[in-house]
């Protein structure tokens, strides 16, 4: 409870600088406001003020951040003619009736203006005017559109999210031209006071859902949010799960098809990963790519990645729990191959099995974090280290060599790399069982995890929907890929009230066959 | 403090099997594998127990050797040990002391009984085997002449020991395959017989290398009770195999009377359905074979393309079967006395309440048993070629 009163005061002692700003209207005067601004803004040198009078006739001052703002453009389209001009009757109208700007805002209070400064909008203020005027010529320096990388695809768009929140929301905005794109903005942050963009389409996304995003979006109070990795983490359903709960992606057209099947999309701007929720531990398992191949390529690589969680979960503990527990199961003429390469092995097979996991875990993570240069110095260290060089030093037998390496690759399978690292780190606590309590302490394991898995929920969403409850309608999306022309309906977890999501018999048949042969 | 619990349970849960010692964990460094035991009678109370164990070291430095010193003086990749005892556990037991690594029998699909101690009586040791919790109860028995220890020490060149090659044959068909929980059934059920595959060795013809003797499956041996009588040879063992549905592959070559020439056939499919029947307090049996085959050679002027020709062969063929299977039929019955085809239990499962009359009288009954064979044999395919090569 303490702790909640802390909270609760902390919040109101910063409401206090923000509430004097933000009740404060503007003043006639311009010397005022602007010495008012300027003493907000003391010890910002990158704040400039710049002194001008209109028409001759009236001070003005133009509040700018340098390095936000398109200066080119301010001086063309913002000084130039109100220098220039002469001898008109003045009033705010005509101030802002020449000015040949689009995005033009009239702000009362003081707090207003700040923001808009903070945003890179100039501000111009006017003496015996109670309004300032902002501008919209923002300029902001941002990285061009790329193909993440993280997340490439053979055949499929490019195009990647970027830093910028406005350039993010018009990448989706070109896909989805619908008015029913909503977009709702707040703002988090104390001190950084990030632009968060929350994405969903109208119609199809359910309200309650909006509002439980908006609920938990409102309820974040903090200093800065840096990353979607912040707003993940303060809005997930189970903090303490290895599970993540919440798709995170860079790619807008798979964002696209998540809005297209009621799901809501969260932007938060400087950082280019977009958050979808609510999500099933399957949408983890599928990749885009699935839907620009043929429906059973799609199925088939769908059973690949389902196949290798299994292996990356289980292959190492099962080799161990064999191989100290039941040797009895082993093929005879493999159990003898196996004793005759341990042989001069030192280790027992749950210390090897570490051994090398722990290596190549290792060497996966100096490979993610070093720079391209050094990586193929890590690659061929690893290759020297997991693979000959252990084998031949007698440290670590040769099948337990190959063991890691299938689990390896088949780590590479799966499409999203947090679900990735959550297998690869649950594979350990289950090795362990399996060296303590061999294929019944693997099976704990399994039965723990499923435990785990059937409570966990995302945005009110069952983790395991719709294999558990089952939805049979569903299943389509999950057993297999399901072909373009028979998913008539939408899920059935995220769009209850609008389902139908195409007309029926839209699969392709060679009905005017005799015509197209008849010439 | 929910964590706090869980944290406490997770180390209650650990203590359990840390604390108490029963961490059953077993590195492969430290047991020594059985491929194949042989029992063995000693003298009159005490019996052998022999194993085969696989020698991973060797298995390295043989590559070396074969390298440098060719063929002829290959180290074995096992080791033959054994142990007397008064009976399988007691001489497991004392086995145990005499090898610095744990015995795992988990591997074993070979267990030999020498023809000294079946006729005896293996009862008693299977008893012991199938108490172990180690050995699998669906490991195959055999009993061999002389000897079963021999057929251990055997080092084929084909195989990695003589365990395989034993192992192999038995898939290859050419013998039965008895597991000890089917011998055991055989000699629990109504029958009290059971035919178990006879081992000998087998010297390599070219005399070179008279060291290299392999095992191999060479007729049947007749287990009355539990006790050893007698040998079938390996023409009556077709029979046997045919007759216990064991039959996978094989061939039969027949001389159609006129011709002068032989037709051989291979069996692609073969059933046999024994039918007990019990009318006015007499049994008989019936036995339906059905069998499709192909034809491997003919050297008669028979057609097989022609349906006249075609005909004919058949019912030769199945002449041949009959014939096949009345020999392994009479060894049982007349030489033997001992039902080894498992007759008496169809009439147990078709006649449950009259069996009891005749229960006791079996082994009288048994010997003339009435046994109808009918046989339809059926020739699928010529074979590669339709008709015979001229000169």
């Amino acid at each position: 409870m303490g702790f909640l009163k802390n909270w609760l005061s902390s919040k109101k002692r910063t409401k206090q600088l923000n509430e004097i700003a933000a009740q404060q209207n503007l003043t006639a005067t311009l010397e005022e406001n602007r010495s008012f601004l300027a003493t907000i803004f003391k010890g910002c040198s990158d704040v400039v003020f710049h002194d001008f009078t209109i028409f001759g006739q009236i001070s003005a001052v133009l509040i700018y951040i340098e390095g936000l703002v398109d200066k080119e453009k301010l001086d063309q389209n913002v000084l130039t003619p109100l220098l220039n001009k002469t001898g008109e009757p003045f009033s705010i109208n005509t101030v802002s009736g020449v000015i040949p700007v689009s995005n033009i805002k009239e702000l009362n209070y003081i707090e207003e203006i700040i923001d808009e400064i903070s945003n890179g909008h100039p501000i111009l203020l006017l003496d015996h005017q109670k309004k300032g005027i902002s501008l919209g010529l923002t300029q902001l320096e941002h990285r061009a559109i790329e193909e993440p990388p993280a997340e490439s695809v053979i055949r499929g768009p490019r195009e990647g999210f970027t830093e910028l929140l406005t350039i993010n929301t018009s990448l989706l905005r070109r896909r989805i031209k619908s008015p029913q794109l909503k977009v709702k903005n707040i703002v988090v942050g104390r001190y950084t006071r990030t632009k968060i963009g929350v994405y969903y389409i109208e119609g199809i996304a359910e309200k309650s859902l909006i509002k439980e995003v908006m609920r938990r979006l409102d309820k974040i109070y903090m200093d800065g949010i840096l990353g979607s990795g912040y707003i993940e983490e303060l809005i997930e359903d189970q903090s303490n799960s290895l599970f993540p709960q919440i798709l995170s992606t860079e790619r807008p057209d798979v964002v696209v098809s998540y809005l297209l099947e009621g799901h809501v999309t969260i932007l938060c701007d400087g950082n280019p990963v977009a958050l979808v929720v609510p999500i099933t531990l399957f949408s983890f398992l599928q990749s885009s790519e699935d839907y620009a191949q043929k429906f059973m390529i799609g199925s088939l690589i769908r059973w690949l990645r389902y196949i290798s969680v299994a292996i990356v979960l289980l292959l190492p503990s099962t080799y161990v729990a064999l191989l100290t527990y039941h040797q009895e199961m082993i093929p005879t003429s493999l159990l003898l191959t196996i004793a005759k390469s341990r042989e001069q092995i030192p280790f027992p097979a749950l210390f090897e099995a570490l051994l090398m996991e722990i290596t190549f875990e290792a060497l996966r993570e100096a490979g993610v974090r070093l720079p391209q240069q050094l990586g193929t110095a890590i690659s061929i260290v690893g290759a020297l280290v997991i693979g000959q060089a252990a084998t031949a030093a007698g440290l670590v037998s040769s099948p337990m060599v190959m063991v890691v390496a299938i689990t390896g690759v088949a780590s590479f399978l799966l499409p999203h790399y947090p679900i990735g690292i959550t297998l690869r780190i649950l594979r350990f606590p289950i090795m362990f069982l399996a060296g303590m309590l061999g294929l019944l302490g693997i099976i704990l394991g399994i039965i723990a995890i499923v435990i785990h898995l059937c409570s966990l929920r995302s945005f009110g969403v069952p983790y395991l929907t719709p294999i558990v409850p089952m939805v049979k309608q569903d299943l389509k999306d999950v057993l297999y890929r399901s072909p373009i022309w028979a998913r008539n309906k939408r899920p059935h977890s995220t769009s209850k009230q609008n389902p139908i999501r195409q007309s029926p018999g839209q699969k392709p048949e060679a009905e005017n066959e005799e015509e197209l042969h008849s010439d | 403090m929910n964590i706090r619990y869980l944290a406490f349970l997770f180390l209650l849960l650990n203590m359990t099997y840390l604390l108490t010692g029963c961490w059953d964990r077993v590195e492969v460094n430290n047991l020594a594998i059985i491929t194949a035991a042989a029992l063995d009678k000693k003298d009159d109370k005490t019996i052998e127990l022999s194993i085969q164990i696989f020698v991973p070291e060797t298995s390295g430095k043989e590559k070396q050797n074969v390298a440098t010193m060719g063929n002829e003086n290959t180290q074995s990749p096992t080791l033959v040990e054994s142990a007397e005892g008064v009976n399988f556990a007691d001489a497991m037991l004392k086995l145990q002391g005499k090898i610095s690594r744990k015995i795992f029998w988990g591997q074993n699909e070979v267990f030999i009984f020498g023809e000294q101690l079946a006729k005896k009586g293996i009862l008693n040791e299977l008893n012991g085997i199938l108490r172990a919790v180690q050995p699998r109860e669906r490991a195959n028995l055999f009993i061999s002449k002389g000897q079963a220890k021999e057929i251990l020490k055997l080092n084929p060149v084909i195989d990695r020991n003589s365990a395989e090659s034993i192992h192999k044959l038995v898939h290859a068909h050419t013998g039965l395959e008895e597991s000890i929980i089917d011998t055991l059934q055989m000699m629990n059920g109504e029958s009290k017989a059971v035919a178990l595959p006879w081992i000998e060795i087998l010297t390599p013809q070219d005399g070179r290398s008279s060291n290299v003797r392999m095992p191999y499956i060479h007729g049947t041996a007749v287990l009355k009770t539990d006790k050893l009588l007698g040998k079938l040879n390996a023409e009556a063992t077709k029979g046997v195999l045919m007759i216990k549905n064991q039959a996978a592959s094989g061939t039969i070559t027949v001389k159609p009377k006129p011709e002068k020439g032989y037709l051989s056939a291979e069996f692609v499919k073969d059933k046999i359905k024994l039918i007990p029947q019990i009318t006015k307090n007499h049994l008989s049996m019936k036995l339906q074979v059905q069998t499709e085959a192909i034809v491997t050679q003919n050297s008669t002027h028979l057609d097989v393309m022609n349906s006249h020709d075609l005909a004919k062969i058949e019912k030769e063929l199945a002449k041949g079967i009959t014939l096949q299977i009345r020999k392994a039929l009479d060894q049982g019955q007349k030489k033997w006395k001992a039902d080894i085809f498992g007759l008496a239990d169809t009439f147990y499962r078709k006649y449950p309440r009259e069996w009891k009359k005749y229960k006791k009288n079996w082994d009288s009954l048994y010997p003339n048993l009435k046994i109808d064979i009918q046989t339809k044999f059926r020739i699928l395919r010529p074979g590669m070629t339709t008709e015979n090569p001229k000169i």
